[in-house]
């Protein structure tokens, strides 16, 4: 890759739309201008304060797959994509802000009532820790363990993605990152695997760390995860908006969304738009999410994995007022 | 000359990784002792759970990189309990070789002096104290909402202060070369390395400016002169060679502003195509440069730029 540098995402010459998305340039993204992927945000202002917020979290989950469906009706969605003797991994998310009981529960009833996959053919994890049926995703991480299923093949891939699943979920929570910019649904994949190491040294498994972790798109590419993924849910309940790396209370906004979407780059780059959007509205002023989280468009143009076009994205938008868009 | 001999001798200090235990049992003998059991309001029943430069990815994954950049030594974590509180509580304890590195990782996201709690700065927010006294850096978090956290956050903090030794850590040279007028509280950040830079202010891929571990950097934002203006930016590098500083110079006029590089005491300006001014001034005699970023006007970006030198020049020669 040539040198990029500010300027010519200020120029936007550089990475495509990303200067634009970041707020670098005079552009701003127009979406959705010739769409070949659909990216879902459904906002419900104040779900995480609701009487219920498993019921209000599962209500906006149907609204999403509704609506990727061009349908009245979530079940057409999950029925057309997942079958009855499916086994189905749950990406989750346990490092800096996690990804919530409440999502992976919707998931799992949206499977089960909608498709008929069995309880135990549902299972949530992230690096050696996991837990199977519907009680252990209710009860979050603190009821998860360790055991074989949530082991490492030999060639450091989690176990439970590349043996066990017939089809994956990346449950990613929307976030900044000191090293990547962002850390989505791309990024979540650090997750099943093993072996690594942010000083890349020899004999670690993958090395992404570099270039602000630009080829982290390697897992998507891979065929035990991304090759299986069918589906991203982005916890974006209350994004972490800082860089980290590790986060302060301070620094969570109560976005109250979902966003969801097929295409793991779309889903990337909806998402890094609304962390933007969150860091502008509260500095008062532009604040560009450090460094540009340039994986997003190198998952596009090296990896072939999606598209970081906004003019490719439709974006739907459902609920409350996106806000930050 | 003599400006020169003095920066030279001042930064024959360790460097990440330096001595630092490659054993936890080595890392152990070097947590005080007053750490070791706490058994006030908060209690730590369990021995801590050590992490060393080579292991600490296994506690926090990519930040571990932000802590590397420093001279990491190892982080002890315990868990506590207040009985009283009923509440549980994390405590971590960062030592750092340099204590300035702690103080680096202490600015990077809290500020000021803070709470009057035993620390040479400490900030309590939503149950997560963060903390700096001497090589050390603390960060503990109590698990509770509310008022309650901050007041837990602080009964657990006055242990924890009391329990390290008494330090005096003044700001390194390139943070107290930064003007203070028109600086934004909080905005200082004291580091080393092109990623923790990157978090702060992307240049670009390549690391222009030269930056590594061996290099000490000061940034602070200034208010703009106008609303809708972004602030400023203002960045010292100190270089541990003159030939260095005056290389990165030459390549940031060059590959980032399209100008020649600055001769000793000059500068060299672009305007960017966002509108802001850019610029590098090269130090006549020090290895060190500045940097000014985002500023509306040239004037107020070389008068500050001319300011931080000069005050640069007289914290070395002390």
């Amino acid at each position: 890759m040539s040198s990029i540098t500010r300027r010519d995402f200020v120029r936007g010459t550089a990475m495509g739309a990303l200067g634009a998305v970041l707020g670098l340039g005079s552009q701003r993204p127009a979406w959705g201008q010739d769409p070949a992927s659909q990216v879902v945000l459904v906002r419900r202002a104040g779900v995480l304060e609701a009487d219920d917020p498993a019921a209000a979290v599962r209500e906006m989950l149907d609204q999403a797959c509704a609506a990727l469906a061009r349908s009245e009706d979530a079940a057409a969605y999950w029925s057309a994509n997942f079958a009855e003797d499916d086994r189905v991994g749950l990406k989750a998310n346990v490092m800096m802000n996690h990804a919530r009981p409440e999502i992976l529960t919707a998931i799992h009833d949206s499977l089960t009532e909608y498709v008929g996959v069995a309880d135990d053919h549902v299972a949530a994890w992230d690096r050696a820790s996991g837990g199977v049926g519907r009680e252990a995703l209710a009860a979050g991480e603190g009821g998860w363990g360790r055991g074989e299923l949530f082991g490492h093949t030999e060639g450091s891939i989690s176990r439970v993605a590349a043996e066990w699943a017939t089809g994956l979920i990346n449950v990613p929570s929307l976030k900044c990152h000191w090293l990547s910019g962002v850390a989505i649904g791309l990024k979540n994949w650090c997750g099943a695997v093993t072996n690594i190491s942010v000083q890349d040294g020899p004999g670690t498994a993958f090395q992404f760390h570099g270039d602000a972790c630009a080829d982290i798109g390697m897992f998507e590419a891979l065929p035990e995860l991304g090759g299986k993924s069918r589906l991203v849910v982005v916890d974006a309940l209350e994004p972490y908006y800082e860089l980290g790396p590790q986060t302060d209370p301070e620094f969570f906004h109560p976005y109250g969304a979902l966003i969801v979407g097929e295409d793991p780059v779309a889903v990337d780059l909806v998402g890094t738009s609304v962390l933007q959007g969150i860091r502008d509205q509260v500095a008062g002023e532009p604040w560009p999410i450090n460094p540009p989280p340039k994986h997003v468009t190198v998952a596009d143009t090296k990896y072939g994995l999606g598209t970081s076009d906004p003019a490719h994205i439709e974006l739907l938008t459902l609920g409350d007022d996106p806000e930050v868009l | 000359m003599l400006l020169a001999a003095l920066l030279v001798g001042a930064l024959a200090v360790a460097r990440p990784g330096d001595g630092a235990p490659d054993t936890e049992a080595a890392a152990l003998e070097e947590v005080p002792e007053s750490m070791k059991g706490l058994e006030g309001d908060f209690v730590v029943e369990d021995a801590a759970r050590i992490y060393l430069r080579s292991t600490l990815s296994d506690f926090i994954n990519g930040g571990a990189a932000r802590y590397l950049g420093y001279t990491f030594r190892w982080v002890a974590v315990w868990d506590a309990r207040s009985e009283d509180r009923d509440v549980d509580a994390t405590i971590e304890l960062y030592c750092f070789t340099d204590p300035t590195d702690a103080l680096g990782i202490y600015l990077s996201g809290a500020g000021g002096q803070g709470e009057e709690l035993p620390f040479e700065r400490s900030q309590v927010r939503r149950g997560l104290l963060k903390a700096q006294k001497g090589p050390y850096f603390i960060r503990a978090l109590v698990r509770s909402r509310g008022a309650e956290a901050d007041q837990a956050a602080r009964a657990l903090g006055k242990e924890l202060g009391e329990a390290l030794p008494e330090a005096d850590t003044p700001l390194p040279p390139v943070l107290q070369a930064l003007p203070a007028d028109d600086r934004r509280p909080d905005s200082l950040r004291y580091f080393h390395t092109k990623e923790a830079l990157d978090a702060e202010y992307y240049l670009g891929d390549e690391n222009l400016l030269l930056l590594g571990k061996d290099t000490r950097c000061g940034l602070a934002k200034y208010e703009p002169g106008e609303e809708g203006e972004r602030p400023g930016k203002l960045v010292v590098v100190v270089y541990p060679d003159r030939e260095r500083a005056a290389e990165a110079a030459e390549r940031f006029a060059e590959d980032y502003l399209a100008a020649d590089g600055p001769e000793p005491g000059g500068t060299a300006v672009a305007e960017i195509e966002d509108g802001g001014i850019a610029c590098i001034t090269l130090h006549e005699e020090l290895a060190a440069v500045t940097l000014c970023l985002d500023f509306a006007d040239s004037e107020r970006a070389s008068e500050l730029a001319g300011s931080a030198l000069t005050a640069l020049e007289k914290e070395m020669a002390e």
